[in-house]
């Protein structure tokens, strides 16, 4: 019993990630109908940030937690900026363009990883974590860190699904992501929404990436992992479904905790690919999605 | 003029959606070498009929026939393959392709194994019938709307269908352009013998070119009969006031 | 036709007198990618983004690289063995997700890939993470091995060419176009797209075998979502709508990342840059540019009716 709540708590902790990735990436397409598979770069440029920017604050002579804080403000804000320029100079321009819009973001892919890889270099980075230590929930453990992650990500699910049920803006996005002419034809900048909607994306993905940076090994290759069960999950649950992204990414979640349990990391892997495939076999559109 | 056995018929066809009732117990029958009207009003489940008979919607009850063959719930394709091919109303043709080529592909739906030599042939024949001759070799997006449509046309009648099925032919065309196209339709009907089913809005045009008209009102047949009975049906004049008169 | 048959001739008797070397390496990966990149286009006449190519190139190269080193098989058996393994798995995969689209399929061509990579680096007898090693081809022909690459690709090429032109072709672009029209004339979709997938599968893996000879070595890392990237690169740059474009983007990333990456700039930077710029600046990539030159100067001396707006 006590293993059973093992693996759902890693399950949660892992799922976590992937929701607050899966956000993102499903927010984008439902605004802009845009696939973007560059999504994880905010996340690793935010992750590389803050492992960059910590132990400089630290030497500065920050404390522990402010140095981190300010790391995290840094890693955001840089991923913001990398976020704006894509989008003026790339995205608007494939707009419900979902082949050509993918194009261009795996291309983005290469490119920002390769800058990556030439500024921060290849080397594994490491950031203390800010809370230290484990908890123990009913008998099964958890790293301090891992819970605070969690609660961020429940805490930024419940945010948009206030602001996209409760304000204006989110209903806007909604409008857009539904039937963008009608949107328009009703008086909604669609345009500005539509680059709002990119920016929130790309907090949620930055946010994602400054939160693992202390439990994870930092690398300029870090999002691709995510980014790949990120998607998954957003397919799985259905492009431009919030519900079904959150859906997706607790699947996925589940499998590789049960997975890397019973068998190991690998064979839990090669288990997501096929149950995607299969997924997708029996519902083409996602198991919550309208295609 | 004499009609023939009965080609394509429907029983007790009902098709609902959710708590909506589109099409309610309708029996409807067409036979070989006629032309055979749909009308109805706004919503009387024409469109609805239409896909039912093609086989693009299942019925919720009630049965289909083709050449005395239960085809309830099959696909689409295989139903064309038996020889029953439909148009769409919106995009019923490949854009980017040329005339020649969206009627090969036609062409191709009839001519299955058959060589090369035999398609173009077909083509060729299909697109003199329709008046496409002089633009085979355009991008059939490029052309007026009118000549667009009897593209369409031409694609389901290139694999020479023994029941075709037009889903709102004659929408956006010009006096001549009807009247050009209704010609096909006879020569259809007459030197190929292949049955045509219609749904039009335009009455004009169905009077003159329908052997019989069946009238759905709500779902249901309301009339059925020669196109100078239904003309005069009080029944149907008076389903059609509330949109328009039958002239 | 003539053009792209005639080019390809004159490409392989060409490569015959280049001579061993760094030179002679190139072209043998130009036949390698543009026959990848070829195999990639082919799916897209049936308007599907196919991000398994990577995979079938990957079992090409594998079932060359078993039938060379575990069977002993002649050079023609297993070049041929890699293109007609990766065309029966293909029809299996093809027939059971062809009935998705768009980014669905992209991403369960891009999940088999991963799969099968994983399937790789696991299986002890096809050498784990490691790989396999010591396929090489005939001695008789290896020192001419650029030109044979380029011949088979150019074969290959030609061979989808042909069916690109042919009534099959038609009905691939026509599904792509209005794939229900299509149905409604009582094709069946599903066979036509599963055909078009097979075929180019078949070329992917031909382009695998290929790899597998020129490289010697195979591992699983080789054959990942970077190669079908890749594939997308020389796509994307060359132009996506002419025969020719893989042809000309295999070329000019091939030659142009060969001095880039020689000059010490990353494989990844170079190629996402390349992609990224061919997407914002030349969507036609570089045959379309051509042709748009083209079209510039043969207007002016003739007077060309205008092409009345779609």
């Amino acid at each position: 019993m006590q293993t059973v709540f093992q693996i759902l708590l890693t399950a949660l902790q892992i799922g976590a990630i992937y929701v607050l990735f899966s956000l993102g990436l499903t927010l984008i397409f439902g605004v802009m109908r845009v696939v973007n598979f560059a999504h994880g770069q905010f996340f690793t440029l935010a992750a590389l940030l803050v492992a960059v920017v910590d132990p400089w604050l630290a030497a500065q002579g920050w404390s522990g937690p402010f140095a981190y804080f300010g790391a995290v403000v840094a890693g955001i804000a840089a991923a913001l900026a990398l976020g704006a320029i894509v989008y003026r100079f790339g995205f608007r321009y494939f707009q419900r363009d979902l082949t050509g819009s993918f194009i261009l973001s795996v291309g983005l892919v290469l490119l920002c990883e390769g800058v990556f890889l030439d500024v921060f270099g290849g080397s594994v980075r490491v950031v203390p974590p800010v809370v230290r230590g484990d908890v123990a929930i009913l008998g099964a453990n958890i790293a301090a860190q891992r819970l605070v992650l969690g609660g961020v990500a429940v805490a930024s699910t419940v945010l948009l699904y206030w602001v996209l049920a409760a304000t204006r803006f989110g209903k806007a996005m909604r409008a857009v992501s539904i039937d963008h002419e009608a949107a328009m034809l009703q008086g909604i900048p669609c345009e500005r929404i539509a680059f709002q909607g990119f920016l929130i994306a790309t907090t949620l993905g930055a946010v994602a990436g400054a939160l693992i940076a202390p439990i994870s090994a930092v690398t300029p290759v870090l999002g691709a992992d995510y980014l790949v069960k990120g998607f998954i999950a957003v397919i799985i649950g259905g492009l431009g479904s919030v519900p079904g992204a959150i859906v997706g990414s607790l699947f996925i979640a589940l499998i590789e905790s049960v997975g890397g349990f019973v068998f190991d990391p690998s064979i839990a892997n090669m288990a997501i690919f096929v149950l995607v495939m299969i997924v997708l076999m029996v519902k083409p559109n996602g198991l919550l999605g309208r295609g | 003029m004499t009609a023939g056995r009965v080609l394509a018929s429907a029983t007790g066809l009902t098709r609902r959606f959710g708590g909506l009732v589109a099409v309610s117990s309708l029996d409807i029958e067409i036979r070989e070498d006629e032309i055979l009207g749909l009308i109805g009003p706004n919503g009387a489940g024409k469109s609805t009929t239409f896909n039912l008979l093609s086989g693009f919607y299942k019925p919720s009850a009630g049965r289909l026939f083709f050449d005395g063959i239960d085809i309830t719930g099959r696909k689409p394709d295989v139903i064309s393959r038996m020889g029953l091919v439909r148009t769409f109303q919106h995009g019923s043709l490949m854009r980017s392709m040329t005339v020649r080529d969206n009627l090969l592909v036609g062409a191709l739906g009839g001519l299955r194994g058959q060589g090369r030599k035999a398609c173009e042939r077909r083509v060729d024949e299909t697109a003199a019938l329709l008046g496409l001759g002089h633009v085979l070799d355009e991008v059939a997006g490029t052309l007026p709307h009118g000549q667009q449509r009897l593209v369409s046309i031409g694609i389901a009648f290139a694999p020479r269908p023994r029941l075709l099925c037009l889903d709102e032919p004659l929408t956006g065309l010009n006096q001549t352009e009807v009247h050009a196209t209704l010609a096909a339709f006879r020569e259809i009907r007459t030197q190929f013998k292949s049955s045509i089913l219609l749904v039009e809005h335009n009455m004009k045009a169905v009077m003159q070119i329908c052997d019989r008209i069946v009238v759905l009102h709500h779902g249901q047949l309301l009339a059925s009969g020669l196109p100078h009975e239904i003309r005069r049906d009080e029944r149907v004049i008076a389903a059609y006031l509330g949109t328009r008169r039958a002239e | 036709m003539t053009g792209l048959v005639a080019g390809f001739a004159a490409f392989a008797i060409g490569s015959a007198f280049v001579g061993g070397g760094y030179a002679s390496n190139l072209i043998l990966w130009i036949a390698v990618a543009m026959l990848s990149a070829s195999s990639m286009r082919f799916v897209l006449l049936i308007g599907e983004l196919n991000f398994a190519t990577a995979a079938f190139y990957g079992l090409g190269a594998y079932s060359a690289g078993v039938a060379t080193t575990n069977f002993d098989a002649p050079f023609v058996v297993a070049l041929l063995g890699g293109g007609v393994v990766a065309a029966a798995i293909s029809a299996l995969f093809g027939f059971v997700t062809l009935k998705t689209k768009g980014p669905y399929f992209l991403l369960i061509g891009f999940a088999f890939t991963e799969v099968m990579r994983l399937v790789y680096s696991r299986s002890n007898a096809l050498g784990g993470n490691s790989g396999m090693v010591g396929i090489f081809p005939p001695s008789a022909i290896a020192s001419w091995f650029p030109t044979v690459a380029v011949t088979i690709a150019g074969v290959v090429i030609v061979a989808l060419y042909a069916i690109e032109r042919s009534s099959l072709g038609k009905l691939f672009v026509a599904i792509r176009d209005n794939d229900q029209v299509v149905q409604s004339v009582g094709i069946s979709v599903h066979g036509i797209k599963v055909t078009c997938f097979v075929i180019a599968s078949f070329a992917a893996g031909i382009a695998g075998s290929l790899h597998a000879f020129a490289n010697n070595v195979i591992s699983p890392a080789d054959f990942g979502f970077l190669l079908s990237t890749f594939a997308l690169a020389y796509l994307k740059v060359g132009g996506e709508d002419s025969v020719f474009g893989p042809i000309a983007g295999a070329v000019l990333l091939v030659l142009l990342g060969s001095v880039a990456m020689g000059m010490g700039a990353g494989e990844h930077i170079f190629y996402g840059a390349a992609i990224v710029l061919a997407v914002l600046a030349m969507p036609k990539g570089i045959v379309g540019l051509v042709a748009a030159l083209g079209r510039q100067v043969v207007r002016r001396p003739r007077a060309v009716a205008a092409r009345p707006a779609r």
